[in-house]
């Protein structure tokens, strides 16, 4: 005889039942056969144990009492597993939510804009730069109306199959997704939606509309989405109210899989400069948008590597992510700031807000002029010559990259074209985003990448077996011969977009010289037959590998016949190299690109592809980590290849190494017993002693500044331009922390602000001079205004007192007339470079 | 008179030396003879024997930290100033001296 369990608690969650607790219920469940119920004794309502939004609905809140009843074959073992969890694992199963973004007023506000309070969300930022407009909300399917849905002209069974195969797809979908996720909060939020896409209740719900009401597909959609939603609007956690856009997005979802086109959201069009904030854009809604009139995004919740981030950095449009949307859509219809540079959002247009962004753009402006000047090398005699390339997703990326400076696309990642859709893309579609990168690169070099996947990118039309550990299984070529049909047509395309540019043809997770030469034939092969063709290509285009299997930076050598160049992947060799998942947080730690392990094979491969005249790059994540940039010049790589918004950063650095300093730092990093040593050395490494303590890039007369807080951040924003100093807000906290110790304004016009900081933060001992254009008031109201900004930035370094000592004469001179007078009224920066060159014996 | 002066502020970079000068400057003006020791970032310079102290009618600490080795100037007659205070008003200063 069946016996039925019943045990009782009372609800010790201070946040009540929601679904986090929800979701962990209904996993404890999954396992058993027998019938799980949950009781809110204080409502009386009941919630299948099984279903997440059931369990929600019933509003259990802290203090409830609460009955689980147990009821079916395996009751013992399902009620002693129920017993032990809501006794003593229940209570800690609620952990703090991952924040969808660091929490408001954490930012480090630039000091004009805190001195002034002005109001600002946090947020992160996911594409660079400043945009200013009139806040528009957009994005998120609407769901149709339910007499706009379609009637059912089928038999309920065949409706209700067609509704299953729906769910099923849905599921499926986001497990691809879940799978592919960059971020944890993304992450997080769909799993929330699978769980929903998952959860009985809806299942239920869809089959009892069609099969006994003999709804449509959509109707019962629509119908069952506004029912199940109905319990959650009148819950008291924002936490559960937040589930009805999870339902939602799923009813669209679904509402998608049986063939109902989505409707069009909120039909408004930006007509102004526009800030578009969205929970959340899917490409397509991006794509719809006028951007020439959209000046920043803000949205909700984004990954990194969001189809949509990657548009909006590859159209230059500034992107913040993780405010909260129901901050977020407030603002609607408001003038707003995005700085996705520094990472907030403005939410008022005050006076102070507009002189902080007029202050950005001529930032933004100088660093063009720079990167320009750069790139011409006019008057920049820069010691390293390593190329900065780029990496990109789409084809689109390409010319804003190239605007911004970059030697090359070092990186062609084509793995996206593949992604998101239910068929791989033909060979035209290819060939024309393989040629519009090339044409964008105006002769410069574009790696492009074969299809890599496998390891955590997965194509689901591609039905890959499932392996225990795909990092170490079927990845890059070892899934070529799986499908050749893709790869020839792939390799075609690529040959084909040949003929448009210096395009050079990359070979991911390389282990043999055998499957380069098998990959080498199928390019002779697509050679030949467009020579039949008489289809035009480069017959000189060189075929490189990717570096990241440890057995294959040990031997370089063996490679240098079928290769023509090398391009290391230090995500993925660090990865091999450390044995540590670079996806599992437990191991973080273990996965460091600076052990010195990983240094010595760097250096091994450089040496080896070096002797017999061949050509490295690097991509990776290393490659954009300034840290790095030193050791990686001084190990003589030809290129790295980093993302586009750390391109500018990257070069302007690169400016100022000293190319001896940065060739010692190999032997001594790779004596190093750790990682933490690597980095400690890299930290405090003297880099770019070969820097003048003053140039005419640090003068500026008329400079913009009129207050001092406005002059400070500007003083800073040069600094940082001539990669003097690391983080130009940093700086400007360091100058602000001396100024509340002790008044800097000396009289007679001059004030002299300054700051000691390590390498870290200042790279080069400098001075900074600036002139307003009207004198700036200083130290108060009643002392007489200052005219002359002198800005000192002293390195603290072990060794020599020759900055400390220069700093000195500078100061005494200040005190004398004739000097003063001088700065004053001079006017031509190279000018007043020379004289303080000659006053402060500078000679290099 | 012959003054021997220590000029100290806390960073030690910029006001330590600007008091130095200011000091130096006027003396010369006022036709004093003075020696000035820095205590900045780079450690004493142009440090002051006993024999300079020994003759020296007046001691100046123009200071906002603690002055170092202070034991050396016991028994003499000490004016403490703060480091703005000998920038912006050196005259007064020694006026305070002379008295």
């Amino acid at each position: 005889m069946v016996m039925s369990y019943e045990m009782t608690f009372t609800c010790p969650l201070k946040g009540g039942i929601h679904a986090r607790p929800a979701s962990a219920i209904e996993a404890m469940c999954g396992q058993f056969q027998s019938s799980i119920t949950l009781i809110n004794e204080r409502t009386g309502s009941a919630a299948d144990a099984r279903s997440v939004l059931e369990i929600i609905a019933a509003d259990i809140r802290h203090g409830d009492p609460c009955r689980c009843i147990v009821d079916g074959l395996d009751v013992r073992a399902a009620f002693e597993k129920v017993k032990t969890f809501f006794d003593r694992d229940f209570a800690s199963c609620d952990e703090p939510l991952p924040q969808s973004g660091p929490p408001s007023g954490s930012a480090k506000l630039p000091m004009m804009l805190r001195l002034a309070g002005t109001e600002h969300l946090s947020a992160m930022p996911m594409s660079p730069g400043i945009g200013r407009g009139i806040a528009f909300a957009a994005g998120g399917p609407v769901l149709p109306a339910f007499d706009d849905c379609p009637k059912s002209s089928r038999e309920p069974s065949q409706e209700w199959e067609i509704a299953r195969a729906a769910i099923n797809r849905v599921r499926n979908d986001l497990e691809s997704r879940i799978a592919a996720a960059s971020s944890a909060i993304e992450r997080g939020v769909l799993t929330a939606h699978r769980s929903i896409a998952s959860d009985p209740s809806l299942a239920r719900s869809l089959e009892r509309l069609i099969m006994r009401s003999g709804l449509s597909c959509s109707q019962a959609i629509v119908k069952s989405c506004e029912e199940l939603s109905a319990p959650l609007r009148n819950s008291q956690s924002l936490l559960v109210r937040e589930r009805i856009a999870d339902l939602h997005d799923i009813a669209g979802r679904l509402n998608a899989a049986v063939g109902v086109v989505e409707q069009p959201s909120r039909d408004a069009r930006c007509m102004v400069p526009s800030i578009v904030i969205a929970e959340n854009l899917t490409p397509g809604q991006f794509l719809a948008l006028d951007r020439t009139l959209v000046r920043g995004l803000a949205l909700s919740f984004a990954g990194a590597t969001s189809h949509t981030i990657i548009l909006a950095r590859g159209s230059g449009i500034p992107v913040i992510a993780g405010i909260e949307w129901n901050q977020l859509r407030l603002l609607h219809g408001r003038e707003v700031v995005v700085d996705a540079n520094a990472g907030f959002l403005l939410p008022r247009m005050t006076e102070v807000v507009e002189r902080y962004f007029d202050l950005e753009i001529v930032k933004q402006q100088r660093i063009e002029r720079r990167l320009a000047r750069m790139s011409a090398h006019q008057g920049m005699v820069a010691q390293v010559t390593m190329e900065i390339g780029v990496n990109i997703a789409l084809a689109e990326e390409a010319a804003p990259a190239f605007g911004r400076g970059a030697d090359g696309i070092g990186l062609f990642r084509t793995e996206m074209l593949f992604l998101d859709r239910d068929q791989p893309p033909g060979e035209e579609e290819q060939y024309q985003a393989y040629r519009m990168a090339a044409e964008a690169a105006g002769g410069k070099p574009v790696i492009i990448r074969t299809l890599d996947i496998g390891g955590d990118k997965q194509v689901p039309y591609l039905q890959l077996p499932s392996e225990a550990n795909p990092f170490l299984g079927l990845r890059g070529i070892r899934l070529y011969s799986r499908f050749k049909e893709i790869v020839r047509t792939q390799v075609r395309a690529i040959v084909r977009a040949s003929a448009h540019g210096r395009i050079k043809l990359l070979i991911p997770m390389v282990t043999s010289p055998d499957e380069v030469r098998a990959l080498r034939d199928l390019i002779a092969l697509a050679q030949t037959a467009l020579r039949s063709e008489s289809i035009a290509f480069d017959p000189s285009m060189p075929a490189g590998i990717m570096v990241e299997v440890p057995a294959v930076a040990l031997s370089i050598d063996a490679f240098c016949d079928c290769a023509d160049f090398f391009c290391i992947g230090t995500n993925d060799l660090v990865q091999y190299l450390c044995a540590a998942d670079r996806q599992n947080q437990h191991v973080r730690d273990f996965n460091n690109p600076f052990h010195p392990g990983h240094v010595r094979i760097l250096d091994m491969i450089i040496q080896a592809a070096h002797q017999r005249g061949r050509w490295v790059g690097l991509c990776g994540q290393m490659a954009g980590n300034e840290r790095a940039l030193p050791l990686l010049a001084g190990l003589g790589l030809d290129e790295i290849s980093v993302d586009a918004p750390r391109a500018a950063g990257i070069k302007s650095l690169l400016g100022v190494l000293n190319l001896g300093e940065c060739r010692a730092l190999v032997p001594q990093t790779a004596a190093c017993a750790t990682a933490a040593q690597v980095e400690r050395l890299l930290s405090n490494a003297s880099i770019s002693s070969s820097l003048p303590i003053i140039d005419p890039d640090l003068v500026v007369v008329q400079c913009l500044g009129r207050t001092k807080a406005e002059i400070i951040k500007e003083a800073a924003d040069i600094l940082q331009i001539a990669g003097r100093v690391s983080d130009a807000l940093a700086f400007e906290e360091a100058i602000w922390q001396r100024e509340q110790v002790y008044a800097t304004g000396l009289g007679h016009g001059f004030a002299v602000p300054h700051c000691k900081s390590g390498a870290g933060l200042i790279r080069a001992s400098s001075i900074a001079l600036l002139k307003p254009a009207s004198p700036i008031e200083w130290s108060g109201p009643e002392e007489p205004g200052v005219n002359v900004v002198v800005v000192l930035a002293v390195r603290e370094t072990e060794d020599s007192n020759e900055h400390l000592k220069i700093f000195a004469l500078l100061a005494r001179k200040i005190m004398h007339e004739d000097f003063r007078d001088f700065l004053l009224s001079a006017d031509d920066p190279a000018l007043i470079t020379d004289y303080l060159i000659k006053n402060l014996q500078l000679f290099s | 008179m012959k003054i021997v002066a220590i000029t100290s502020c806390p960073t030690g970079i910029a006001h330590t030396y600007m008091a130095a000068e200011a000091l130096e400057k006027k003396a010369k003006e006022l036709g004093h003879a003075i020696k000035v020791e820095t205590q900045g970032s780079m450690g004493i310079e142009n440090e002051l024997t006993s024999a300079d102290v020994a003759a020296a009618d007046c001691v100046i600490f123009a200071a906002d930290i603690d002055v170092e080795k202070k034991e050396r100037f016991e028994g003499k007659k000490i004016i403490e100033v703060s480091v703005q205070h000998a920038i912006k008003h050196p005259e007064k200063v020694f006026a305070q001296a002379q008295n």
